[in-house]
């Protein structure tokens, strides 16, 4: 038979425990970029020599595309975090589109570059195949620390939220396997670094409800 | 209780203290029921009551997520918006496998339930009417239950369990029975 609902908020009473109020988002995501970030930084050393992606800090665009992907990572994850508190609005989404149409527009600027320097060489297509398991890879670490981090909010959009998560670790990887591989043109990074970001974001969408949900909570609540 | 008030129960209960937490869900309960019966008109008192406590376990789980130094109301608000619309969700699937209601339309009549289809199988050691494929037969035998007055959940479980849908299967079964 179900409790009335006096007898309800008795037993949630009596079982109650601390709950410190989590941080802000905004600081939650701070700690995570960090984190994440020397995670990739180790990740990256270990993948290369110093000596190529000292070469790369040199250009001006190549400077500017990480500058943009490490906004968007640390947007994203703002905005996930932002998304698993009730009663937040939605400012931080903003800055991560906006984070992430300026990396892509950057990418696509170089494209274009690379199209007036060589012609259609310039935008000639490789394959890539390293550069999306060296995503892949180092994304397993950070995107199971936000995830951890994620289950302490809300789900209030989980969908969203884990997308945004995966944009956020994506973006990261990304930057990683720039710094470790260097590529001649954008338009592999464009093509290639893109698609890999677009499938584990929609990849992560649709297990979203499986990682974020009310019936993980309440009966984490209720024990 | 204004919502500064509210708001220092609930940071006394983030600290642990249980009679300002009975105080707090004490003074949102009505509040939650208010907004609950004026989004759910059509439902029952005790599916209204379902929600409130739908609501009030949410609270409970997601409590570290209230931030003392910003109002509580928007805090609540968003939560029970959040559980209505998965409330809907589950109540618009519920109504979903309403539709096996059908069946009883569409099989209970006699001349699409003839006793030579249910024989034909029986002697032939095969639990499939002859004129259909798994799917029909599940469907076939649901009908049969349909037509002798077995309980309905009981049919779509068994549906269900042999990785069957209702409806679908039903339909099936009856474009069969208008085939042979």
């Amino acid at each position: 038979m179900t409790p009335s609902t006096d007898d309800l908020i008795r037993q949630l009473s009596g079982d109650l425990a601390p709950a410190p109020p989590l941080r802000r988002p905004f600081l939650r995501a701070i700690a995570w970029t960090m984190g994440a970030v020397i995670y990739v930084a180790l990740a990256v050393a270990w993948m290369t020599s110093a000596g190529e992606t000292a070469n790369r800090w040199n250009e001006v665009p190549f400077t500017l595309q990480q500058l943009a992907a490490l906004a968007t990572t640390f947007t994203a994850a703002a905005a996930a975090f932002s998304m698993t508190m009730p009663g937040h609005g939605r400012t931080a989404l903003l800055a991560a589109i906006v984070a992430a149409g300026a990396w892509v527009g950057l990418v696509l600027a170089g494209c274009i570059q690379d199209w007036m320097a060589a012609g259609a060489a310039g935008i000639a297509l490789r394959s890539d195949w390293p550069c999306v398991a060296g995503m892949l890879l180092t994304g397993v670490v950070p995107g199971l620390a936000l995830a951890v981090m994620l289950r302490r909010g809300a789900p209030l959009a989980p969908r969203a939220t884990i997308a945004l998560g995966a944009l956020g670790v994506a973006s990261l990887a990304s930057l990683g396997m720039c710094l470790a591989q260097p590529h001649e043109r954008d338009i592999v990074v464009l093509v290639w670094h893109g698609a890999t970001i677009a499938a584990v974001s929609v990849l992560a969408a649709i297990a979203g409800r499986s990682i974020l949900n009310w019936q993980r909570l309440s009966a984490a609540g209720a024990t | 209780m204004t919502d500064d008030e509210l708001s220092q129960l609930m940071r006394a209960a983030q600290a642990g203290d249980a009679v300002a937490y009975t105080s707090l869900l004490e003074a949102i309960a009505p509040r939650i029921r208010r907004v609950v019966g004026s989004q759910r008109h059509f439902a029952g008192a005790q599916e209204v009551e379902d929600l409130v406590q739908d609501v009030l376990l949410s609270v409970h789980a997601v409590r570290a997520t209230y931030d003392p130094s910003r109002p509580f109301a928007p805090w609540l608000a968003a939560i029970v918006r959040n559980r209505l619309a998965d409330g809907a969700r589950r109540y618009a699937r519920r109504s979903s496998e309403i539709a096996v209601d059908n069946l009883d339309v569409t099989f209970a009549d006699p001349g699409a339930n003839t006793s030579e289809e249910g024989y034909a199988g029986a002697a032939a050691g095969d639990p499939r009417p002859a004129a259909g494929p798994a799917a029909g037969g599940r469907a076939a035998e649901a009908a049969g239950d349909v037509a002798q007055g077995g309980g309905r959940r009981h049919r779509v479980e068994h549906l269900r369990a042999e990785g069957g849908h209702p409806s679908r299967d039903g339909l099936a079964a009856a474009r069969a029975r208008q085939d042979t």
